[in-house]
């Protein structure tokens, strides 16, 4: 498949939020074209609000987003749509449709009222269909996959769709440890082959560290800090953004560091000596709730 | 890419493919079989000569030609209107998201029936004509006050707010009608005769105006498909592909309005065929409503002419209305499709 243009996309001074209720407050930032980004940061912080604001889910009250010097709500749907490509944190898979028939929904920015399948639309499909390895599936019912086999297939509908700048929300939840790591090698692969822009918004840190060139960890609706992992994914930044006691480790000294939270100490001294006592206690406790 | 590749992706649309058309073939014979059984049958006999005759234009007593003329402008009342129904069903369906999506949700059949009730009780209105007009006047201002109330707020008339609104707007008219039938004794009779729902008194003139706004409304459905299948990737995908959900929505909402305040309006409130006809489909032909709207209008009217024919000839000379039939007939139907499809699917 054909390479990506690099597309400028900037945030400027944006506020974003629900009603009255604003969440990313005088926010700007630019995203590197052609590598990965994560938004990081803890529950309620904006990431997801922002990330619907870049892909036009969400108006800005005030600022501009723009995509190569032009707002990106001037751009008619389709178009924007055959740059800008998105998956949304819960899509949903219509009842009974087969993993080709909605891989091939990706298409829609590029087909008309009357204009049917063409032969380029047939090979995007099955681009996309290798290209995550999802091939082997393509005549089943999305519905009797599994949770990592599923994601992948959403991912196919999204490259299907062929944007240089892919924004994907929380693309790894509700999949186990080995299937997150694989979904984030995929992305990085198609990264590296095609040079699409791709914005993340994850939760799991050490794998947002693997996956990204660029971090962006955010609090309270405004940016915290960002950059490399190494310069972003310190225990002082931990802490400040996630209140969370950590040390920060890089054991193959790959650039990717690792988190790994401090030890709990226990509330009521929970050590091996009385370990057995607080046990029979909670349990004792919890007979007593029912 | 090798070719062989582009060849897999394309295998699977094809046995759909195939599907789909065997389908689209069964629906035309079962289309064709129920207007040729529609014409033949009745409370008076007609043998298979005189039809051919009727239909090669020769010549034939006043009365039999009369009778003739009578069936078949009914079943292509029955047949009209039953694709209507279904379109809209298929389309109210896709909007909202709602497997039980119906017209009715949207309070048109609540609507235009006070709209009946108060003209025949406050404003002394009888003819057929009037009771149409009225009944197509309460569907639409009914339905945009449902999709008014629906759109206050943040995210616009989303599936739930729809429905919600419906149900609340259909309850609220439906305990004034009560109110108004009982102080209007006068009104039941009437009301109650046009709530079942029939295309016996129906004429050719009747058929033109209502006709123009049906095509509208199939039309806004038809070339709405697949804004209709973004809309059931949910939302949030839907903008991401470049739809425009609310404009759209808006549009289709419009098509359904017309086709079942139509419908409505020149045959009265017809249940379960807008709510059968599309769910039937899906589960012959899958989720693509490229499919499916087109073959429920196809369904929906062979449906509705056989419901009719069954009316006529189940017990000679009096008819049941098709309201009553499409539900005896349907329901059975329905229930058929839904378990094949899960035995399919094990």
């Amino acid at each position: 498949m054909t390479a990506c243009t690099y597309r400028e996309l900037r945030i400027e001074h944006v506020d974003l939020g629900y009603g009255t209720r604003t969440i990313v407050k005088d926010l700007s930032l630019a995203i590197p074209a052609g590598k990965i980004t994560a938004i990081i940061g803890p529950n309620g912080c904006g990431k997801s609000t922002l990330l619907r604001g870049i892909s036009r889910l969400l108006k800005p009250s005030s600022g501009e987003i723009t995509l190569d010097g032009k707002n990106i709500h001037t751009f008619p749907g389709k178009e924007f749509a055959r740059m800008v490509g998105l998956l949304p944190q819960s899509p949903i898979a219509p009842d009974g449709i087969t993993v080709a028939d909605l891989v091939s929904r990706g298409r829609y920015p590029y087909q008309g009222v009357f204009k049917r399948n063409t032969a380029e639309d047939d090979e995007a499909v099955a681009w996309a269909l290798e290209a995550t390895n999802t091939m082997g599936l393509a005549e089943r019912s999305v519905s009797e996959l599994s949770g990592g086999q599923r994601q992948r297939v959403w991912i196919a509908m999204a490259l299907a769709q062929q944007t240089d700048i892919l924004l994907l929300d929380e693309p790894t939840t509700y999949l186990d440890l080995a299937h997150q790591v694989d979904l984030l090698d995929l992305l990085s692969d198609l990264n590296e082959e095609r040079g699409t822009t791709m914005v993340l918004v994850l939760h799991e840190l050490n794998l947002a560290a693997r996956v990204a060139h660029h971090l962006i960890a955010m609090k309270d609706g405004e940016i915290a800090c960002a950059g490399k992992a190494e310069s972003v994914m310190t225990s002082e930044n931990l802490h400040r953004v996630f209140g969370l006691k950590a040390s920060v480790h890089d054991p193959e000294k790959s650039g990717a560091p690792v988190v790994v939270p401090h030890a709990r100490v226990a509330r009521g001294g929970f050590s091996k000596a009385n370990a057995g006592q607080a046990m029979s206690e909670a349990d004792r406790e919890d007979n007593s709730n029912e | 890419m090798s070719p062989s590749l582009a060849h897999t992706a394309r295998e699977k649309p094809h046995t759909q493919r195939q599907r789909t058309l065997a389908v689209t073939a069964a629906l035309v014979v079962l289309l064709a079989l129920a207007v040729v059984s529609s014409i033949f049958w009745g409370t008076r006999d007609v043998g298979v000569n005189t039809v051919w005759n009727y239909f090669t234009h020769a010549d034939l007593p006043a009365m039999t030609e009369a009778v003739l003329d009578q069936r078949s402008v009914r079943t292509l009342w029955a047949g009209t209107i039953g694709a209507a129904l279904a379109l809209a069903g298929a389309g109210m369906q896709g909007v909202t998201r709602n497997p039980l999506g119906d017209p009715g949700i949207l309070g048109v059949n609540a609507g235009a029936a006070f709209a009946v009730v108060v003209g025949i009780s406050l404003l002394g209105i009888n003819s057929s004509t009037g009771m149409a007009g009225l009944a197509f006047i309460g569907a639409g201002i009914t339905s945009a006050l449902v999709y008014g109330l629906a759109s206050v707020g943040r995210d616009g008339a989303t599936p739930v707010k729809l429905a919600l609104m419906g149900a609340a707007i259909s309850a609220g008219l439906g305990s004034l009608t009560s109110a108004l039938i009982l102080n209007f004794s006068n009104a039941l009779d009437s009301l109650r005769k046009w709530q079942l729902g029939s295309v016996a008194g129906s004429s050719m003139e009747e058929f033109f105006p209502g006709v123009f706004l049906l095509i509208a409304g199939a039309l806004i459905i038809g070339l709405g498909a697949r804004s209709i299948n973004n809309f059931a990737l949910g939302d949030d995908m839907a903008t991401a592909l470049g739809e425009n959900v609310m404009l759209k929505r808006f549009i289709i909402f419009i098509g359904i309005t017309l086709l079942s305040g139509t419908a409505t309006s020149m045959c009265g409130p017809i249940a379960f065929l807008g709510l059968m006809a599309p769910h039937a489909l899906r589960a012959l032909v899958g989720p693509d409503y490229r499919a499916i709207i087109p073959l429920s209008a196809l369904f929906g009217a062979a449906l509705l002419i056989v419901a009719d024919t069954v009316g006529r000839v189940i017990m000679p000379p009096e008819e049941i209305q098709v309201g009553v039939t499409m539900v005896v007939i349907g329901v059975p139907v329905f229930i058929y499709l839904v378990r094949t499809k899960k035995a399919v699917e094990l």
